[in-house]
């Protein structure tokens, strides 16, 4: 589905990301683990297209899509989560999930808010409020909904459980697990490492810019001392 | 007392007209956070285009905005793509000398070749007269105003219903998220800088017996936007097209009423006040999801 090789990012003549290379199998869940500043935020953008890349190739379903415009990568199925919400908070909740579907035809987006209305009922019941006027739990339910409006292949999260309530976060766990059940593609970057390796079957864990630990859930889990040194890095 | 409902319907006329020229300057602010320094200087232009046509082809000027209103969309295209998109991501005094320095240049173009003399452009409309509250009104200036209110709706209905204005609200509102939802960030600038600077087009020709054309008209124009632009909360087309048509009717009332020009003073009176008291303009006091 997803693979890196080699891939170097970085902002200006700053670099972020050095020769990181992984692999993401159709249907999988894979985790990103590591501190802040370790470089997964930067990592989800250059596979996004919104981070230049350096070096080191990005390749979709084997089509090499390194340097692709952003528009492009996200009509290849690729829905990206990014940190800290970003709603379009004067916009109604439907208006929201209107704009995640643009890259479907104008005929099938009403379809796919159904869908998504039938999935989320929470979500239709709140469709013409203004999406900076609901709770966090409810903006980040909203926000991944809207990534999944596009019928997405390959989905990118950036840290969705940062700031919610301990409720909000079993809600969101539930929701990802039925996404894993459905069968879509997820790469999620978590610094809540239980969060995460009880969602995902394998990880890599990023350190200053490059993949130090690449490991299955268990492994991962009982290596907590390495982990535990990657966070404290 | 008919002298202040004459001025009043005057003023509701110019300030709708002044409106419909704001929202452009308002929809390219929104998308792009750059002010459109340049667009009273490319209403003028738009104006001399008209009077050229009128002089070269004697049509009437009702039809022109056909040809003007197209031709000031190209005109904002090759703008966007030429001066504005590689200066996007410099420093924001980059773009502001940019327009100046192209406000300038349109205005000494325009003076070298049309000389310093006041012209109008009239039309077919312009010699009819219709009475509305006991005071006679050109019919050339009702039908821009309803040129202005059609163009106003139909603005206000796209941005709200099309997939086009959700797109532009949602690079207003957050543009990382909208690039992630696969909305091209430079293709929406570009349309919302065509399509402002089209406007300008489409009731530039109309304009004849309200604005009085001459080469220095462009940067009070400007000036006179960018007051509305302020006074309507630079964030709503809602608030721009109320702030115009204050603007408009205490410009005009000032006018009638006050001696001298003084009245002409009134719309920056107005915009101090705004910002001492109510920075958030029109559109903090109307605040809805929009």
């Amino acid at each position: 589905m997803l693979e890196l090789r080699a891939l170097g990012a970085g902002y200006g003549k700053v670099p972020v990301l050095f020769d990181v290379s992984l692999r993401v199998e159709r249907g999988e869940a894979v985790a990103l683990l590591g501190s802040n500043n370790a470089g997964k935020t930067t990592l989800l953008r250059a596979i996004s297209g919104l981070v230049r890349t350096t070096s080191g190739a990005i390749l979709l379903d084997g089509a090499d899509i390194t340097g692709f415009a952003y528009e492009r990568i996200v009509r290849l199925g690729v829905a990206h989560i990014p940190e800290g919400r970003h709603v379009f908070p004067e916009m109604t909740v439907e208006d929201n999930l209107l704009v995640g579907a643009t890259r479907l035809a104008g005929g099938d987006r009403r379809r796919r808010l159904r869908e998504i209305f039938e999935q989320f009922p929470l979500l239709e019941q709140l469709r013409r409020r203004a999406a900076g006027s609901l709770s966090g739990g409810q903006q980040q339910t909203m926000v991944i909904a809207r990534a999944l409006m596009s019928r997405p292949a390959l989905l990118l999260a950036d840290e969705p459980s940062v700031g919610l309530s301990p409720v909000a976060i079993d809600a969101l766990f539930d929701v990802f697990a039925a996404l894993r059940r459905d069968g879509t593609t997820i790469v999620l970057a978590e610094q809540n490492a239980a969060f995460s390796l009880d969602l995902c079957d394998r990880g890599y864990v990023l350190q200053r810019g490059r993949i130090t630990l690449a490991d299955d859930g268990a492994q991962l889990r009982s290596a907590a001392g390495a982990l535990h040194e990657a966070y404290l890095a | 007392m008919t002298l202040v409902l004459s001025g009043l319907v005057q003023g509701i006329v110019l300030g709708t007209v002044l409106a419909l020229l704001t929202s452009g300057m308002t929809l390219i602010y929104r998308t792009s956070r750059i002010v459109n320094f340049a667009h009273g200087s490319l209403l003028a232009l738009a104006m001399y285009a008209t009077y050229d046509l009128h002089q070269r082809f004697g049509l009437d000027a009702l039809w022109f905005p056909l040809v003007v209103a197209p031709s000031m969309f190209l005109l904002g295209l090759a703008l966007y793509w030429g001066c504005i998109r590689p200066i996007r991501s410099a420093h924001h005094l980059a773009a502001i000398q940019l327009l100046l320095g192209l406000s300038i240049a349109i205005d000494a173009l325009l003076l070298m070749r049309y000389g310093a003399d006041l012209h109008t452009v009239d039309n077919a409309f312009s010699a009819r007269f219709v009475t509305v509250l006991g005071t006679g009104y050109s019919l050339a200036n009702l039908v821009a105003f309803g040129v202005a209110v059609t163009a106003l709706t139909a603005l206000a209905f796209a941005l709200r219903f099309t997939a086009w204005g959700r797109r532009l609200r949602a690079v207003a509102q957050d543009e990382l998220a909208a690039k992630l939802c696969g909305v091209s960030v430079l293709n929406v600038e570009a349309i919302t800088w065509a399509l402002g600077i089209a406007l300008l087009g489409a009731i530039a020709p109309l304009l004849g017996g309200i604005i009085t054309l001459t080469p220095d008209m462009g940067l009070r124009y400007t000036v006179l936007a960018l007051v509305i632009l302020i006074v309507g909360g630079t964030d709503s087309l809602v608030g721009t097209i109320v702030a115009g048509i204050l603007i408009g009717v205490v410009q005009t009332l000032g006018l009638l009423l006050l001696p001298g020009s003084y009245g002409s003073l009134l719309p920056y009176v107005l915009l101090v006040v705004v910002l001492v008291f109510r920075p958030g303009g029109v559109s903090a006091l109307l605040r809805r999801p929009a």
